[in-house]
């Protein structure tokens, strides 16, 4: 089939998915005098990343904040604290709105 | 002088003009090769060119992409190459893979929408948050499954990117489609999407022998 083809991606595109086809495409063996040259993939290899602790410590005060909000509380904005500027793990003290409640009414019982 | 071997195409190829990629043919197949400088490593821009490369052979027909950095001594060799697999596996392949290219989505969903959506109540340890971030991976896979399904029969979920809310795809498309499902990808609610391609279809092959080799299963 002969078709006519969108336009190739450029390359800053390409360079992109670079990473996830470095590992894909077929292997010939190398006992047919054919041999497979590497990249320096350090750099692509950075990329590649697994969630982190920053990235659950940013979920859980976010989830806190919505905890917060979906009771009728008002949290605080979080301080950033330490290097990589994250929130640190203690919950936010948590102020409640200003309530007033009336006292009970009291009826003094005069014992006759 | 050595050569880079890009891919397996047939002997009929249509090479665009002005390709740097020469064709050595075996009967009704054919080896892509490109001369190498001896003794030097595989750069980035060369990985970067070897794929344009594949992707500017698309339009002459089905390619079948060797992994980056393949080299061979000479043209016997890259022939012992294609030789190296079962010519009827490769004709099969090019067969299914005429007309279809591989394009990847990158979907990137909004972080509080995504927590909205995996919300629990009590998340104040470390392992919680943790279980937050496992949710949301499967909230997204979930999401991504509904907004491509009527996108492209086939996908592939390629490697986490590091974000839980971001999902990447390697979508099977057909090579005149790329266009209507690229405006497709980009109408999609909810989700900011790219997309790269058309490709050569890595994600789609599967040259594992379908049937055992002996009876005994070796």
């Amino acid at each position: 089939m002969i078709v006519t083809a969108p336009a190739i991606p450029n390359s800053g595109g390409l360079a992109d998915v670079l990473n996830v086809l470095l590992d894909k495409g077929l292997v010939i063996d190398a006992s047919v005098r054919v041999s497979l040259i590497g990249i320096e993939i350090l750099a692509i290899d950075i990329k590649v990343v697994i969630a982190s602790v920053d990235t659950y410590i940013r979920y859980l005060e976010a989830m806190q904040r919505l905890e917060a909000t979906r009771r009728g509380m008002i949290a605080p904005p979080p301080v950033p604290q330490g290097i990589t500027g994250t929130y640190g793990l203690l919950a936010p003290a948590v102020v409640a709105p200003a309530m007033v409640n009336p006292a009970p009414l009291q009826v003094e019982e005069h014992q006759q | 002088m050595s050569l880079f071997l890009h891919g397996v195409v047939r002997a009929s190829h249509r090479l665009p003009g002005e390709s740097r990629f020469r064709l050595v043919a075996l009967e009704d197949l054919a080896v892509v090769v490109s001369d190498r400088v001896e003794n030097r490593a595989l750069t980035d821009q060369e990985a970067t060119a070897h794929l344009a490369g594949l992707c500017a052979l698309l339009p002459g027909g089905p390619v079948l992409p060797l992994r980056i950095g393949t080299t061979a001594v000479d043209e016997a060799a890259a022939r012992a190459a294609v030789l190296a697999f079962t010519a009827p596996v490769l004709r099969r392949h090019l067969d299914e893979l005429d007309g279809l290219a591989e394009l990847h989505v990158r979907l990137v969903f909004d972080e509080d929408t995504a927590l909205h959506a995996v919300y629990r109540e009590g998340t104040f340890t470390l392992a919680q948050g943790e279980q937050i971030v496992r949710d949301v991976v499967v909230w997204r896979r979930k999401q991504a499954d509904e907004l491509l399904a009527p996108v492209a029969a086939r996908s592939v979920a390629l490697l986490d990117t590091g974000e839980p809310t971001e999902e990447l795809r390697a979508l099977l498309v057909p090579l005149d489609h790329v266009g209507a499902v690229r405006a497709a990808v980009a109408a999609l609610d909810g989700v900011t999407a790219t997309c790269t391609g058309p490709l050569p279809a890595f994600h789609f092959l599967d040259l594992s022998p379908s049937q055992p080799a002996s009876r005994w299963g070796w």
